[in-house]
């Protein structure tokens, strides 16, 4: 009874198996869905950059529009968190690139492994720029500042649609850690990090330098979301 | 090796099982290009890979129980019958049987039906299976044993299949 079961489920299965088309069919499609996927990312983005780049640094020509502010800022925006405006990647900064050069004292190299055991990784685009949060007198203090993100995507370790982490200042590090990272309200980046002093994904966030965290980029963030599920 | 070398090498089992595994031809070939999109997006990864068939078949694998958690579908018996318009050449009776088979096999938890496709079309052993899915191998035995003698509960099916 048993082997007449078995066979029948054998034969059973190789005749819907039989009814299957031709695996290079199967692959030619499968690579033509990768590769419409990327066109469309890219010229998505080139749009989005060429809109960027070609209008200035906030992107409008609205007569009340804030003047842009000075290099680096450490202000809050007077604007909205949600409106405001994308900025490109600051001068010889790919998208995708991280946002320290020369990297010193890191405490583990950035790999998709890696990243998936950072507490926190998200996507979000810089809403302000504070005095540090996560500060407990150490010495010597670390040049910090708190980065509000307006979040596009969790990856893992939140939720909600606004974040505030510390980051490296961004006009200048201290000299123990890799250069200082370049961004200012409206760059948008890809930024994992951990709890500062443990605990909680979110509890004193603290963004990682040494490509943990990176300027925004649609391939990039595909990845991240694969290295993070 | 290149993901071109990968598909002639292995494409057309990989591609059957995702049939195999799924009973409904439109899921198949979704799960199968999904699938094989996802190895010629990740080509470096699986490539490094110890076992790159054993990767991907697990990638099918996981790819195949997630879409029926997400949506379940109910199996119909006809789908995966060849449409040529000509008629079958199988006797009524094996036909009735087959059908009666994928009814008894609709009704069987995804995981339970993956164990037997595993088993008794991919020829995997045990230990292959549970790796595939990532269970254990005492798993993937109680499971078998659960499945095959849910199949073969009805005696009245038998009976009535014995006095035709």
């Amino acid at each position: 009874m048993s082997q007449s079961i078995e066979r029948e489920l054998a034969e059973l299965f190789a005749a819907d198996a039989a009814a299957a088309p031709d695996e290079q069919v199967v692959a030619a499609a499968a690579v033509r869905r990768v590769h419409r996927r990327r066109r469309a990312l890219a010229t998505t983005a080139a749009a989005a950059t060429a809109v960027i780049v070609g209008a200035g640094v906030y992107g409008v020509s609205r007569p009340d529009a804030t003047p842009p502010q000075a290099q680096p800022p450490v202000t809050s925006s007077s604007a909205p968190a949600w409106a405001a405006p994308a900025v490109a990647p600051p001068a010889g900064a790919e998208p995708g690139d991280p946002l320290t050069s020369g990297a010193a004292q890191c405490v583990k190299e950035y790999s998709a492994e890696t990243l998936a055991e950072q507490a926190f990784a998200f996507d979000g685009t810089v809403t302000a720029i504070g005095p540090a949060q996560t500060s407990r007198d150490e010495q010597p203090p670390l040049d910090l500042r708190s980065v509000t993100f307006q979040v596009h995507t969790w990856f893992k370790g939140g939720s909600g649609a606004t974040v505030a982490v510390d980051m490296s200042a961004p006009g200048g590090g201290d000299v123990t850690s890799e250069n200082a990272p370049a961004y200012r309200i409206g760059t948008r980046m890809l930024v994992s990090g951990m709890p500062r002093w443990g605990g909680e994904p979110l509890a004193d966030p603290i963004a990682w330098g040494c490509g943990f965290t990176r300027y925004y980029s649609p391939t990039l963030a595909a990845d991240w979301a694969t290295a993070t599920k | 090796m290149s993901f071109e070398d990968f598909v002639a090498g292995y494409g057309r089992s990989l591609v059957r099982l995702a049939f195999a595994l799924s009973g409904d031809r439109q899921v198949a070939e979704d799960l199968a290009q999904t699938v094989l999109a996802d190895v010629y997006r990740h080509w470096k990864r699986v490539r490094a890979a110890a076992n790159p068939e054993a990767y991907v078949r697990r990638m099918l694998v996981n790819a195949h129980l997630s879409w029926r958690r997400r949506r379940w579908t109910t199996e119909r018996p006809a789908d995966l019958r060849p449409e040529t318009g000509v008629p079958v050449a199988d006797p009524a009776e094996a036909v009735a049987a087959r059908d009666q088979m994928r009814m008894l096999l609709s009704r069987l938890a995804p995981r339970a039906r993956t164990v037997l496709v595993l088993r008794y079309y991919a020829d995997l052993d045990d230990a292959a299976i549970a790796a595939a899915m990532g269970v254990s191998e005492s798993s993937v035995r109680a499971t078998a044993s659960r499945a095959l003698a849910s199949l073969r509960g009805p005696a009245t099916i038998d009976a009535q299949r014995e006095t035709r």
